[in-house]
């Protein structure tokens, strides 16, 4: 083990003290006699005092270096899990649009029926098309992470209006209950500083996945409220649920679980929805249970309110 | 087939470093019925411009030697005024609008649909005049009292600036720079948000809405975007070159 100086260190009050007192001892000036009210034995006294706070102040620091370093080591390992999960779901995600273009490109220099070669040529194309979609959504998240956010304010009632006319648009009748649940006036929701096409993406998303993930006759629910300094905006299904093995990992980028293999879909979504809201400074959770249906909630913070007389002052003056 | 038809034929450069996208792009855009060469890089690509000429350039921007941005350089400061579809990396804001300032007429974002490509070409060929400076080579666009700064993404109505977000701004370029153009909401996204989620299309129609109220400009009846029922918009107001 190699001799590390500041172990060392903590002892030279002691030894010097030591020294000091020997030195003095010997010229005369002492006369070390080892009894308390000594000089010589104060020098040492005080020497070993400094050599303990020393040694506790190294000692602590140690504990937080060690405490640190193993920190950093976990914090290590789970970012190599995370990597080495993501990677191997990459592989899958790619591997199987790749065999069946494999396969398709076989076939291609067999078959001559032009029918045949027609289907063929159409499979090719779409999973030529789902693996685009994987390389340009992987990108987008990529991009989210750093690029700047086109902020200004944005008035959530009109957003979340939007995003459930649309998703409204897209869903059979009947298929679904679909309700939006906005607090009336007065009280309206208090604007939000942010994207907004990205916060419009996001709460799509999670409208979108909720109907993905519910059956005909469901109910799928979009709310919103303030509270305090926040909005909570909140999806609710009453669907096929989420297991608590697949809750951890339902934000991380292409993971799906076995049960919604059938389902189409990238695993993407969630994940691009939680780095939006992250980036807005907001908050998001999940609460589910199998069969039950899940409520995601998502708190973002809300723009300063103006005083009651500001606001009347501004509808008047916008209306 | 005689050499007549093969001259009259328009003659496209493709320059990608990446030979299977360089040969299976020549071979669709020859059955289309172009005259096609091939470069792999940008130097390669001048010397051949210099060797023969081409009617449009299809440039890709990632390349070794010299890419895509330079050669563009090159060619504008040249006052070489040759149509280019720059071919982009999805997602890359900053290359998108580095393609229209550094004076290219249009861009597709990579991986693209070839059937856009070839619309692409169509529509660039049609709107470009032979020698003439595309008006995306113009840092000042105007048309009516609207004039839309290029360089530093300011407009102005009636000498009035207009306070628009980045993202409208971006968008009226695209549009000006594409007048008398019919561009489905599918494009612009593709364009200007460079995504292509289901709910796009209320984004774009969110910052037209911007666009249109700092213009009061009325949608019955449009003096700059015109509303094309279910397909997208168009800017209908004549765009001159300011500078």
């Amino acid at each position: 083990m190699k001799i590390r100086w500041e172990w060392i260190a903590p002892f030279f009050p002691t030894l010097l003290a030591m020294i000091i007192v020997t030195v003095l001892d010997a010229v005369g000036i002492i006369d070390f006699s080892s009894s308390i009210h000594d000089p010589g034995t104060l020098i040492i006294l005080t020497g070993l005092i400094l050599t303990i706070i020393a040694s506790s102040i190294l000692l602590s620091q140690e504990a937080v270096r060690q405490m640190r370093v193993t920190s950093l080591r976990q914090a290590q390992q789970d970012y190599d899990g995370e990597r080495s999960r993501f990677l191997r779901r990459l592989d899958h995600e790619l591997k199987n649009p790749l065999t069946g273009i494999k396969l398709a490109v076989a076939n291609l220099v067999t078959i001559e029926d032009p029918e045949a070669r027609e289907t063929i040529r159409d499979n090719i194309h779409l999973q030529v098309m789902r693996m685009s979609r994987i390389v340009t959504d992987l990108r987008k998240i990529a991009d989210l992470s750093t690029q700047k956010l086109e902020e200004s304010a944005v008035n959530l009632e009109d957003l979340l209006g939007d995003v459930y006319a649309q998703v409204h648009e897209e869903t059979p009748a009947n298929e679904r209950d679909l309700q939006l649940n906005l607090p009336e006036p007065p009280q309206g929701l208090p604007n939000i500083m942010g994207d907004q096409d990205l916060l419009l993406v996001a709460i799509y998303n999670l409208l979108n996945n909720a109907l993905k993930y519910t059956r005909a006759g469901d109910t799928v629910a979009l709310r919103a409220y303030a509270q305090d300094e926040t909005v909570v905006i909140e999806v609710t299904d009453t669907g096929i649920g989420i297991s608590s093995a697949d809750l951890p990992y339902i934000w991380d980028e292409l993971y799906r679980s076995e049960r919604v293999r059938d389902i189409p879909g990238s695993g993407i979504g969630l994940a691009l929805v939680k780095l939006i809201i992250e980036r807005h400074g907001g908050e998001i959770e999940v609460q589910s249970q199998i069969d039950q249906g899940t409520t995601v909630r998502v708190c973002l913070p809300a723009m300063l309110v103006a005083d009651p007389v500001t606001r009347l002052v501004q509808s008047v003056s916008n209306s | 087939m005689d050499d007549q038809t093969v001259d009259k034929k328009i003659n496209i450069l493709i320059v990608d470093d990446e030979a299977l996208i360089r040969d299976n792009l020549a071979s669709l855009l020859e059955r289309s019925g172009f005259k096609v060469a091939v470069a792999v890089d940008g130097q390669d690509a001048l010397t051949k411009l210099s060797h023969t000429g081409a009617d449009l350039i299809v440039l890709d921007v990632i390349m070794p030697r010299m890419d895509g941005r330079e050669t563009l350089r090159q060619l504008r400061q040249n006052r070489n005024w040759v149509p280019v579809i720059l071919l982009t990396q999805v997602g890359d804001a900053a290359e998108r609008a580095m393609a229209l300032e550094e004076g290219a007429d249009d861009y597709l974002n990579k991986p693209f649909d070839t059937h856009e490509l070839i619309a692409r070409i169509k529509t660039v060929l049609r709107r470009t005049q032979a020698g003439q400076p595309p008006l995306t080579a113009s840092q000042r666009l105007g048309s009516g009292e609207l004039v839309l700064d290029r360089s530093a993404r300011r407009a102005f109505l009636s000498d009035k600036e207009l306070t628009f977000t980045p993202k409208a701004v971006t968008l009226l370029e695209y549009l000006m720079t594409h007048p008398d153009e019919l561009i489905t909401r599918e494009r612009l996204l593709d364009a200007v948000w460079g995504w292509d989620y289901p709910v796009g299309g209320r984004a774009v129609d969110t910052r037209i809405a911007e666009i249109r109220k700092l213009l009061a400009d009325d949608p019955s009846q449009p003096r700059y975007i015109e509303t094309v029922p279910g397909q997208g918009y168009r800017f209908v107001g004549e765009v001159v070159r300011l500078v």
